[in-house]
Protein backbone atom coordinates (compact mmCIF):
# COMPACT_ATOMS: atom_id res chain seq x y z
CA UNK A 1 0.00 0.00 0.00
CA UNK A 2 3.03 2.31 1.29
CA UNK A 3 4.65 1.28 -2.35
CA UNK A 4 1.07 2.43 -4.18
CA UNK A 5 0.85 5.40 -2.67
CA UNK A 6 4.75 6.15 -3.46
CA UNK A 7 4.13 5.48 -6.90
CA UNK A 8 1.43 7.32 -7.24
CA UNK A 9 2.68 10.55 -5.67
CA UNK A 10 5.87 10.08 -7.77
CA UNK A 11 4.39 10.44 -11.05
CA UNK A 12 2.35 13.71 -10.06
CA UNK A 13 5.49 15.20 -8.93
CA UNK A 14 7.74 16.14 -11.77
CA UNK A 15 10.83 15.15 -12.20
CA UNK A 16 13.75 17.86 -12.18
CA UNK A 17 13.98 17.69 -16.06
CA UNK A 18 10.59 18.13 -16.73
CA UNK A 19 9.95 21.11 -14.41
CA UNK A 20 8.61 24.21 -15.91
CA UNK A 21 10.72 27.44 -15.03
CA UNK A 22 8.54 30.82 -14.73
CA UNK A 23 10.64 32.01 -17.02
CA UNK A 24 9.81 29.58 -19.64
CA UNK A 25 6.10 30.11 -19.66
CA UNK A 26 4.22 32.02 -22.04
CA UNK A 27 2.44 34.27 -19.84
CA UNK A 28 -0.31 36.61 -20.86
CA UNK A 29 2.03 39.41 -21.56
CA UNK A 30 2.10 38.98 -25.47
CA UNK A 31 -1.15 38.35 -25.64
CA UNK A 32 -2.40 41.57 -23.70
CA UNK A 33 -0.10 43.34 -25.77
CA UNK A 34 -1.32 42.22 -29.04
CA UNK A 35 -5.30 43.22 -27.81
CA UNK A 36 -4.36 46.41 -27.26
CA UNK A 37 -2.21 47.10 -30.29
CA UNK A 38 -5.51 45.27 -32.09
CA UNK A 39 -7.72 47.69 -30.51
CA UNK A 40 -5.54 50.61 -31.17
CA UNK A 41 -5.05 49.94 -34.93
CA UNK A 42 -9.09 49.60 -34.84
CA UNK A 43 -9.97 52.49 -33.08
CA UNK A 44 -7.20 54.13 -36.09
CA UNK A 45 -9.65 52.96 -39.08
CA UNK A 46 -12.58 54.04 -37.27
CA UNK A 47 -11.19 57.59 -36.53
CA UNK A 48 -10.55 57.71 -40.67
CA UNK A 49 -13.73 56.14 -41.38
CA UNK A 50 -15.45 58.85 -39.27
CA UNK A 51 -13.38 61.64 -41.12
CA UNK A 52 -14.10 59.92 -44.73
CA UNK A 53 -18.27 59.93 -44.42
CA UNK A 54 -19.03 62.43 -41.43
CA UNK A 55 -16.28 65.42 -42.21
CA UNK A 56 -16.58 65.22 -46.01
CA UNK A 57 -12.50 63.99 -46.28
CA UNK A 58 -14.13 61.93 -49.16
CA UNK A 59 -13.88 64.73 -51.74
CA UNK A 60 -10.13 64.97 -50.72
CA UNK A 61 -8.36 63.76 -53.88
CA UNK A 62 -5.75 61.13 -52.87
CA UNK A 63 -6.30 61.60 -49.27
CA UNK A 64 -10.25 60.51 -49.44
CA UNK A 65 -9.03 56.96 -50.87
CA UNK A 66 -5.76 56.77 -48.64
CA UNK A 67 -8.75 57.38 -46.33
CA UNK A 68 -10.88 54.25 -46.98
CA UNK A 69 -8.14 52.27 -47.15
CA UNK A 70 -6.74 53.21 -44.11
CA UNK A 71 -9.97 52.08 -42.43
CA UNK A 72 -10.13 48.54 -45.08
CA UNK A 73 -6.68 47.61 -43.98
CA UNK A 74 -6.98 48.37 -40.24
CA UNK A 75 -10.12 46.56 -39.86
CA UNK A 76 -8.33 43.79 -41.53
CA UNK A 77 -5.23 44.04 -39.47
CA UNK A 78 -7.24 44.45 -36.38
CA UNK A 79 -10.14 41.62 -36.69
CA UNK A 80 -6.73 39.78 -37.53
CA UNK A 81 -4.98 40.54 -34.49
CA UNK A 82 -7.90 39.39 -32.01
CA UNK A 83 -8.14 36.04 -33.14
CA UNK A 84 -7.11 33.70 -31.04
CA UNK A 85 -5.28 30.17 -31.87
CA UNK A 86 -2.61 28.01 -32.61
CA UNK A 87 -3.03 28.91 -36.20
CA UNK A 88 -2.63 32.16 -35.94
CA UNK A 89 0.62 31.44 -34.15
CA UNK A 90 2.92 33.13 -37.62
CA UNK A 91 -0.25 35.19 -38.83
CA UNK A 92 0.09 37.43 -35.72
CA UNK A 93 3.59 38.99 -35.85
CA UNK A 94 2.97 39.46 -39.71
CA UNK A 95 -0.08 41.78 -38.64
CA UNK A 96 1.77 43.12 -35.74
CA UNK A 97 4.35 44.55 -38.55
CA UNK A 98 1.39 45.50 -40.95
CA UNK A 99 -0.56 47.41 -37.88
CA UNK A 100 2.92 49.22 -36.98
CA UNK A 101 3.32 50.60 -40.37
CA UNK A 102 -0.09 51.73 -40.94
CA UNK A 103 -0.47 53.10 -37.57
CA UNK A 104 3.57 54.78 -38.20
CA UNK A 105 2.13 55.89 -41.91
CA UNK A 106 -0.82 57.50 -40.24
CA UNK A 107 0.84 58.81 -37.58
CA UNK A 108 4.00 60.78 -39.72
CA UNK A 109 1.27 61.01 -42.72
CA UNK A 110 -0.84 63.13 -40.44
CA UNK A 111 1.90 65.10 -38.50
CA UNK A 112 3.43 66.50 -41.95
CA UNK A 113 -0.18 67.43 -43.47
CA UNK A 114 -0.21 69.29 -40.10
CA UNK A 115 2.35 72.03 -41.04
CA UNK A 116 2.81 71.84 -44.70
CA UNK A 117 0.66 70.19 -47.93
CA UNK A 118 0.67 66.51 -48.07
CA UNK A 119 -0.31 65.59 -51.82
CA UNK A 120 -1.74 69.01 -51.71
CA UNK A 121 -3.43 68.47 -48.64
CA UNK A 122 -3.39 70.12 -45.44
CA UNK A 123 -5.19 69.60 -42.07
CA UNK A 124 -6.24 72.60 -39.72
CA UNK A 125 -5.86 72.17 -35.98
CA UNK A 126 -5.16 69.77 -33.20
CA UNK A 127 -9.09 68.95 -33.12
CA UNK A 128 -10.05 66.09 -30.65
CA UNK A 129 -10.70 63.62 -33.57
CA UNK A 130 -7.19 64.35 -35.13
CA UNK A 131 -5.45 64.00 -31.34
CA UNK A 132 -7.68 60.54 -31.12
CA UNK A 133 -5.75 59.54 -34.23
CA UNK A 134 -2.08 60.41 -33.24
CA UNK A 135 -2.44 58.69 -29.32
CA UNK A 136 -3.96 55.40 -31.29
CA UNK A 137 -0.93 55.27 -34.04
CA UNK A 138 1.40 55.69 -31.17
CA UNK A 139 -0.23 53.41 -28.69
CA UNK A 140 -0.49 50.98 -31.85
CA UNK A 141 3.02 51.32 -32.85
CA UNK A 142 4.49 50.91 -29.14
CA UNK A 143 1.96 47.81 -28.36
CA UNK A 144 2.42 45.89 -31.56
CA UNK A 145 5.93 46.53 -31.22
CA UNK A 146 6.55 45.20 -27.90
CA UNK A 147 4.21 42.51 -28.64
CA UNK A 148 6.68 41.26 -31.62
CA UNK A 149 9.71 41.78 -28.65
CA UNK A 150 8.08 39.53 -25.58
CA UNK A 151 6.82 37.38 -28.24
CA UNK A 152 10.46 36.03 -29.25
CA UNK A 153 11.27 35.34 -32.74
CA UNK A 154 9.68 31.86 -31.91
CA UNK A 155 7.56 31.99 -29.62
CA UNK A 156 4.09 31.61 -29.06
CA UNK A 157 1.31 33.63 -30.14
CA UNK A 158 0.16 34.95 -26.85
CA UNK B 1 18.49 46.19 -40.10
CA UNK B 2 15.59 44.77 -38.22
CA UNK B 3 11.86 44.58 -39.99
CA UNK B 4 10.35 46.59 -37.54
CA UNK B 5 13.04 49.37 -38.23
CA UNK B 6 12.51 48.87 -42.04
CA UNK B 7 8.84 49.54 -41.63
CA UNK B 8 8.82 52.62 -39.40
CA UNK B 9 11.99 53.88 -41.97
CA UNK B 10 9.82 52.94 -44.95
CA UNK B 11 6.86 55.18 -43.59
CA UNK B 12 8.83 58.10 -43.07
CA UNK B 13 10.46 57.93 -46.31
CA UNK B 14 7.01 57.53 -47.84
CA UNK B 15 5.70 60.61 -46.02
CA UNK B 16 8.44 62.56 -47.34
CA UNK B 17 8.12 61.62 -50.63
CA UNK B 18 4.60 62.45 -50.70
CA UNK B 19 5.12 65.71 -49.04
CA UNK B 20 7.24 66.64 -52.10
CA UNK B 21 4.37 65.55 -54.70
CA UNK B 22 2.61 68.64 -56.75
CA UNK B 23 0.13 70.47 -55.87
CA UNK B 24 -3.50 68.64 -56.27
CA UNK B 25 -5.54 70.73 -54.24
CA UNK B 26 -5.93 74.80 -55.26
CA UNK B 27 -4.10 77.08 -52.58
CA UNK B 28 -3.13 81.09 -52.85
CA UNK B 29 0.40 79.47 -52.82
CA UNK B 30 1.54 82.30 -50.41
CA UNK B 31 1.47 85.13 -52.79
CA UNK B 32 -1.27 87.90 -53.22
CA UNK B 33 -4.49 86.66 -54.05
CA UNK B 34 -6.22 87.90 -57.17
CA UNK B 35 -9.49 87.06 -58.28
CA UNK B 36 -11.10 87.92 -61.48
CA UNK B 37 -15.04 87.38 -63.21
CA UNK B 38 -15.05 84.40 -65.34
CA UNK B 39 -18.59 84.32 -66.39
CA UNK B 40 -20.91 84.27 -63.83
CA UNK B 41 -18.46 83.88 -61.26
CA UNK B 42 -15.41 84.34 -59.24
CA UNK B 43 -12.10 82.83 -59.97
CA UNK B 44 -8.44 83.02 -59.05
CA UNK B 45 -5.03 84.06 -61.21
CA UNK B 46 -4.86 80.52 -62.05
CA UNK B 47 -8.82 79.94 -62.64
CA UNK B 48 -9.78 78.24 -59.83
CA UNK B 49 -13.25 78.56 -58.67
CA UNK B 50 -13.70 80.28 -55.29
CA UNK B 51 -16.88 79.99 -52.70
CA UNK B 52 -18.32 81.50 -50.34
CA UNK B 53 -20.18 79.33 -46.65
CA UNK B 54 -23.63 81.02 -45.67
CA UNK B 55 -22.57 80.07 -41.96
CA UNK B 56 -19.97 83.15 -42.15
CA UNK B 57 -21.64 86.02 -40.68
CA UNK B 58 -20.28 89.66 -40.31
CA UNK B 59 -16.76 88.82 -42.08
CA UNK B 60 -16.23 86.39 -39.30
CA UNK B 61 -14.89 82.66 -40.94
CA UNK B 62 -16.85 79.36 -39.41
CA UNK B 63 -14.88 76.99 -41.11
CA UNK B 64 -12.21 75.69 -39.14
CA UNK B 65 -10.59 72.20 -38.30
CA UNK B 66 -11.54 69.66 -40.93
CA UNK B 67 -13.91 72.52 -42.47
CA UNK B 68 -11.13 74.30 -43.48
CA UNK B 69 -9.01 70.72 -44.25
CA UNK B 70 -12.13 70.47 -47.26
CA UNK B 71 -12.88 73.88 -47.68
CA UNK B 72 -9.04 75.90 -48.06
CA UNK B 73 -9.56 79.59 -47.03
CA UNK B 74 -8.10 81.48 -50.29
CA UNK B 75 -5.08 83.18 -48.25
CA UNK B 76 -3.10 85.99 -48.94
CA UNK B 77 0.40 87.46 -47.43
CA UNK B 78 -0.38 90.82 -49.32
CA UNK B 79 -3.85 93.37 -50.06
CA UNK B 80 -5.30 91.30 -52.58
CA UNK B 81 -5.91 92.34 -56.08
CA UNK B 82 -8.54 92.60 -58.56
CA UNK B 83 -9.10 91.63 -62.28
CA UNK B 84 -11.06 91.80 -64.67
CA UNK B 85 -15.38 92.32 -63.51
CA UNK B 86 -13.90 92.50 -60.23
CA UNK B 87 -14.81 95.11 -57.29
CA UNK B 88 -11.09 96.25 -56.09
CA UNK B 89 -13.43 98.11 -52.80
CA UNK B 90 -14.74 95.16 -51.94
CA UNK B 91 -11.85 92.85 -51.80
CA UNK B 92 -10.47 92.93 -47.99
CA UNK B 93 -9.07 90.51 -45.75
CA UNK B 94 -9.77 89.12 -42.19
CA UNK B 95 -7.30 87.19 -39.80
CA UNK B 96 -8.53 83.81 -39.28
CA UNK B 97 -8.03 81.73 -36.09
CA UNK B 98 -4.16 80.22 -36.84
CA UNK B 99 -3.28 84.07 -37.88
CA UNK B 100 -3.14 83.51 -41.80
CA UNK B 101 -4.61 86.06 -43.39
CA UNK B 102 -7.85 85.16 -46.03
CA UNK B 103 -9.13 87.10 -48.45
CA UNK B 104 -12.99 88.55 -48.55
CA UNK B 105 -15.21 90.06 -51.47
CA UNK B 106 -18.15 92.15 -49.88
CA UNK B 107 -17.82 90.97 -46.55
CA UNK B 108 -17.61 86.63 -47.14
CA UNK B 109 -14.15 84.60 -46.63
CA UNK B 110 -13.60 83.21 -49.67
CA UNK B 111 -12.44 79.38 -49.92
CA UNK B 112 -11.77 76.77 -52.07
CA UNK B 113 -12.67 73.75 -52.70
CA UNK B 114 -10.78 70.43 -52.25
CA UNK B 115 -12.49 68.56 -54.98
CA UNK B 116 -11.91 71.00 -57.23
CA UNK B 117 -8.00 69.37 -57.40
CA UNK B 118 -6.09 71.16 -58.77
CA UNK B 119 -8.04 71.87 -62.34
CA UNK B 120 -8.97 74.92 -63.08
CA UNK B 121 -12.95 75.59 -64.74
CA UNK B 122 -14.16 72.94 -62.02
CA UNK B 123 -17.29 73.83 -59.96
CA UNK B 124 -18.17 70.77 -57.45
CA UNK B 125 -18.53 72.90 -54.89
CA UNK B 126 -21.45 74.63 -56.29
CA UNK B 127 -24.64 74.77 -54.21
CA UNK B 128 -23.90 71.87 -51.46
CA UNK B 129 -24.63 71.70 -47.65
CA UNK B 130 -21.05 70.69 -46.04
CA UNK B 131 -20.41 71.49 -42.40
CA UNK B 132 -23.57 73.00 -41.21
CA UNK B 133 -24.56 74.93 -44.36
CA UNK B 134 -24.61 75.69 -48.15
CA UNK B 135 -22.00 76.67 -50.23
CA UNK B 136 -21.66 79.03 -53.42
CA UNK B 137 -19.80 80.33 -56.10
CA UNK B 138 -19.58 83.85 -55.49
CA UNK B 139 -20.82 86.16 -57.90
CA UNK B 140 -19.63 89.70 -58.86
CA UNK B 141 -21.28 91.45 -56.52
CA UNK B 142 -20.87 89.22 -53.55
CA UNK B 143 -23.94 87.42 -54.06
CA UNK B 144 -23.96 83.89 -54.22
CA UNK B 145 -24.02 82.29 -57.58
CA UNK B 146 -27.17 79.92 -57.76
CA UNK B 147 -26.50 76.94 -60.47
CA UNK B 148 -28.15 77.60 -64.15
CA UNK B 149 -30.83 74.64 -63.70
CA UNK B 150 -32.03 75.94 -60.63
CA UNK B 151 -35.45 75.60 -60.01
CA UNK B 152 -36.01 79.34 -58.81
CA UNK B 153 -34.55 80.13 -62.87
CA UNK B 154 -32.87 83.32 -63.19
CA UNK B 155 -29.82 83.41 -61.11
CA UNK B 156 -26.55 85.09 -62.47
Amino acid sequence: MSQLRERSSSTTRPLPDEAVLPEQRPGRTPAILRTLGAIAVLVVGAVHLEQYFAEHFRVVPIIGPLFALNFAGATLIGLGLLVPGARMRFLHPLLALGGIGLAATSFVFLFISEHQPLFGFQDYGYRVEIVIALVAEAVAVVALAAYLATRGPAGPSG
Amino acid sequence: MRPLHAVVVGAIILALVAAGCGEAIPSSNGGPASLKLDGRYLVDRQGHSVYLFEKDESGESYCDGACAAVWPPLETSTAPQAGAGVQGAALGTIKRSDGDMQVTYHGHPLYYYAADASTPGKTKGEDIDQFGDSWYLVGSHGQPVEPENHSGGGGY
